[in-house]
């Protein structure tokens, strides 16, 4: 028998209402009352937008391996959307490091307070979250130039680099959203 | 009949994962250097990143992502003209290329790299 609902719709609800409640926690930061306020929700809901978008793309990864014929191009588009979020939020993000510099910033509060979450987790999640972008672009560039031959070969080594490209990539964005979402818990910009 | 499709050397590939990897390198080569160094590191740094708008407020670290961006960029290019006519064996490569970048993760990790070269004060 035919199911009520298809496991697709399920699922696409399901993403729905995660991506919908995830971009609220950046957008709730609007009741703060700092000076840098909306520069740090414009940061906050580019790297939610960046690591939603990551997720969708880091699931076509499997279609592109089994060698599912289209992957590529579908790849190539949430590819170029997830590399000029990612281009964002760094932006953003250097914008914001400014409010964070500050005197009386956050930096100055953490180091008197807490002086292992400036000296340990901001100075890892500067460098790694920059790691992002030239993997993302290194893997359009690879898509761009070997897209065809991957399509018309049954050879997965191709595809195995980008698949390690991309999950670099996730891993890397993943490190920067969760140790900038630990370090606003603790005091904002 | 089939159009052909004309087949790239997978040196090109290669030169797309030196590159990254060579720009991190950079990156956190820079950062390590204004630990050890910093009034020579921090003075350099300073003048490459102050052509970005705002350097006055990010400091060194503007500097620190144009080594990265340079080293990245520059070394893709030169690569790629290198290496586009040569075909490799990617799974070997592949394999250096995961292994340097856990590598790199793992420095990066501020206790690792301060337990070589020490904790300065930062001054609030």
């Amino acid at each position: 028998m035919k199911p009520i609902i298809s496991a697709r719709d399920l699922a696409v609800t399901q993403a729905g209402f995660a991506a919908l409640l995830f971009i609220l926690m950046p957008i709730l930061h609007w009741v703060d009352d700092s000076q840098y306020k909306w520069l740090s929700i414009f940061h906050g809901v580019g790297a939610t937008l960046t690591v939603l978008a990551s997720c969708y793309m880091l699931h076509l990864i499997y279609p592109l391996l089994r060698g599912k014929a289209g992957t590529v191009k579908r790849l190539k588009f949430i590819l170029w959307l997830v590399n000029i979020l990612t281009l964002a939020s760094i932006i953003t993000a250097n914008w914001l490091y400014i409010g964070y510099r500050a005197p009386d910033g956050a930096r100055q509060w953490f180091i008197y307070h807490h002086p292992s979450i400036h000296l340990i987790l901001m100075e890892y999640k500067e460098f790694v979250a920059l790691f992002p972008l030239p993997l993302g672009i290194g893997a359009l560039w690879i898509l761009h130039r070997f897209g065809k031959q991957m399509e018309q070969s049954t050879n997965t080594t191709i595809s195995s680099v980008i698949a390690i490209l991309l999950t670099l990539m996730w891993v890397c964005l993943i490190i920067g959203f969760v140790f900038g979402l630990a370090m606003v818990k603790i005091k904002g910009v | 009949m089939r159009y052909m499709i004309k087949q790239r050397k997978t040196g090109e590939i290669l030169a797309v994962l030196i590159s990254i990897f060579l720009g991190f390198s950079a990156l956190i080569t820079s950062h390590i250097w204004s630990i050890t160094n910093p009034a020579t590191a921090n003075y350099v740094l300073l003048k490459i990143g102050s052509w970005l708008p705002g350097w006055w407020g990010i400091g060194t670290y503007a500097g620190k992502e144009m080594i990265g961006l340079i080293f990245w960029i520059v070394s893709w290019i030169v690569l790629h003209f290198i290496l586009k006519n040569i075909q490799i064996s990617l799974k070997k490569w592949l394999a250096v290329f995961m292994f340097s970048i856990f590598t790199l993760l793992i420095i990066t990790w501020p206790p690792i790299y301060h337990a070589i070269w020490g904790w300065l004060p930062t001054k609030p």
